[in-house]
């Protein structure tokens, strides 16, 4: 589970992330909303410890990430929202490395990597070089990396994008799935996506809560539709 | 030198306070770095170039040619290069290390997995080191020539090998810290060389003699306080069969703390 206590981030004089509290438990599924640059991605990097907090803290399972890097990202999953990759390697011997990091090794590793290509369907090309992929299959690998150790939590940065329609549907699934038994956060644009996985939704627009709830009771709020409540909430950058 | 000593011995103590590194994630990270530096075709070019010009400056150096030589001590000829090549040569090595982390934005990767920073920057280290060893064991060509046109003393070139690992694994170090500032290779490059000569030319005799001749005592401390940061006063008796204990301790502080420099780059970078 993660909970985030009065999270403030700070770039220069910029404020990205403005006193954010919220928690996620056990078996739920928050869909992180917000316009382009709302600060999601910050927010996502400070509870997986790649971006130190100006304020506030994040516990990831009840241990502080400030405190104990290591022990809380051994209980995280966290796919970027650049999907980065090492360009020189094949999927598999970047889903091994990943995994030897994860401390797998021997057949426990296979295991895994086995495991992970079949969930995020890799399987044609396995022993294709990663600056070769598409897209789609290069995100999908990135996902792949962040299921190995079967993570406790999971942090999901734009899992559907560049994904084609069927992948996305298999994506949706797999996060909702997942999601019984895990702590799930993931950030997205595409509003359906919301009603396809997630069991909470919350919109942040500059880096505070605008609005958070139910996909149903934030669609009540939005008379009916929650791109009318999305637009109705965030600041547009074409009146800012 | 006892500044730069005392620094290091901050340096590990700060290290072990943290808790016993992995040798598993440093394993890792090591294999990833090696392999990835022999899928690239510009590996096998860079290893090329380094051996074309120690073995050209080693031959056809005009009067300092080996084979005409009455003695054949490999000091004054082949070991004399080294750290020349080297503050080019390892600069390229490592140059990849950490840029290449950044461009391709997999720093954020791999700073969310459980792999401490210290044990990333030691295992980029070491990747680049064992290149450095693969290249510097393909030079014994040289001294096989030698040893079946002379009789070299084998214990000097024993020696200077360790000097000169230990001369590019300064230098591999130094580029390393700097490739942590930036995501360019070239400029990585362009500011590394220079470092690297610097640190060999303020030990150079020419320039050390400059220092002692003046007859200035300033310009005398200054000249041993830059000898003491050189890297060539080490080298020198280390090609000369001479392994001193302080000269070890020398490098291996002056290793730490560009790692440790490396390390808190990397840690600071991103607040
Ligand atoms: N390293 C940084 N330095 C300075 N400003 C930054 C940095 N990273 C992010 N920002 C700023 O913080 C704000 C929030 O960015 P963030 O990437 O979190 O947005 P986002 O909600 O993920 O947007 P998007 O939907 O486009 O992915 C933006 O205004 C961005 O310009
Ligand atoms: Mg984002």
């Amino acid at each position: 589970m993660i909970e985030v206590n009065n999270l403030t981030k700070q770039f220069g004089h910029k404020i990205a992330v403005d006193d954010l509290s919220f928690s996620v438990e056990k078996g739920e599924v928050l869909g992180f909303l917000g316009p382009n640059g709302a600060g999601k991605s910050t927010t996502m990097r400070i509870i997986t410890g790649f971006l130190p907090a100006t304020r506030g803290d994040v516990k990831i399972c009840g241990i502080p990430v400030a405190d104990k890097p290591e022990d809380a990202k051994r209980k995280i999953g966290y796919l970027p929202e650049s999907a980065p990759l090492y360009a020189d390697m094949t999927v598999v011997g970047f889903l091994r490395f990943c995994a030897s990091i994860r401390g797998f090794s021997g057949p426990a590793r296979k295991e895994a990597v086995d495991r992970v290509i079949e969930t995020c369907f890799l399987q044609t090309v396995v022993h294709q070089s990663i600056d070769t992929l598409s897209k789609g299959y290069r995100h999908r690998t990135c996902l792949a990396q962040s299921l190995l150790h079967d993570p406790e939590v999971l942090v999901l940065d734009e899992p559907t994008d560049g994904l084609d329609p069927n992948q996305k549907h298999e994506v949706r699934k797999l996060i909702r799935e997942l999601g019984k038994e895990k702590t799930i956060v993931f950030s997205t644009h595409i509003l359906e996506e919301v009603d396809a996985s997630c069991t909470r939704a919350m919109i942040i627009d500059q880096g505070k809560i605008v609005a958070e709830g139910s996909p149903e009771s934030l669609r009540t709020d939005g008379d009916g539709s929650l791109t009318e409540l999305f637009r109705k909430l965030t600041t547009s950058d074409v009146v800012a | 030198m006892s500044v730069i000593g005392i620094l290091a011995i901050l340096v590990l103590a700060a290290v072990l306070i943290g808790g016993p590194l992995l040798v598993s994630n440093i394993r890792a990270i090591f294999c990833r770095e090696v392999t990835s530096f022999f899928t690239s075709p510009l590996a096998y070019v860079l290893i090329f170039i380094f051996l074309v010009a120690i073995n050209a400056l080693t031959f056809l150096w005009p009067g300092r040619e080996l084979i005409e030589s009455e003695q054949a001590a490999l000091k004054d000829f082949f070991f004399y290069y080294h750290p020349w090549v080297l503050a080019f040569y390892a600069p390229l090595l490592a140059m990849r290390t950490l840029s290449d982390e950044h461009r391709q934005g997999t720093i954020e990767l791999i700073s969310t997995m459980p792999v401490r920073t210290i044990e990333l920057v030691f295992g980029k280290f070491l990747g680049s080191f064992v290149l450095l060893f693969a290249s510097l064991f393909f030079t014994a060509s040289v001294w096989i020539s030698v040893s079946i046109l002379g009789d070299p003393d084998h214990g000097p070139v024993i020696s200077g090998y360790l000097g000169s690992l230990f001369v590019g694994g300064t230098f591999i170090a130094v580029a390393i810290a700097v490739s942590a500032l930036t995501r360019s290779q070239v400029i990585c490059v362009a500011v590394s060389i220079p470092i690297c000569l610097m640190l060999c030319i303020i030990g150079f005799d020419p320039v050390q003699d400059f220092f002692a001749d003046s007859g200035v005592r300033f310009l005398a401390f200054i000249g041993e306080l830059l000898a003491s940061i050189s890297v060539m006063p080490a080298f020198v008796d280390f090609s000369k069969g001479l392994i001193e204990l302080r000269y070890l301790f020398y490098f291996v502080s002056i290793i730490a703390l560009c790692l440790f420099i490396t390390t808190t780059v990397l840690q600071n970078k991103r607040a």
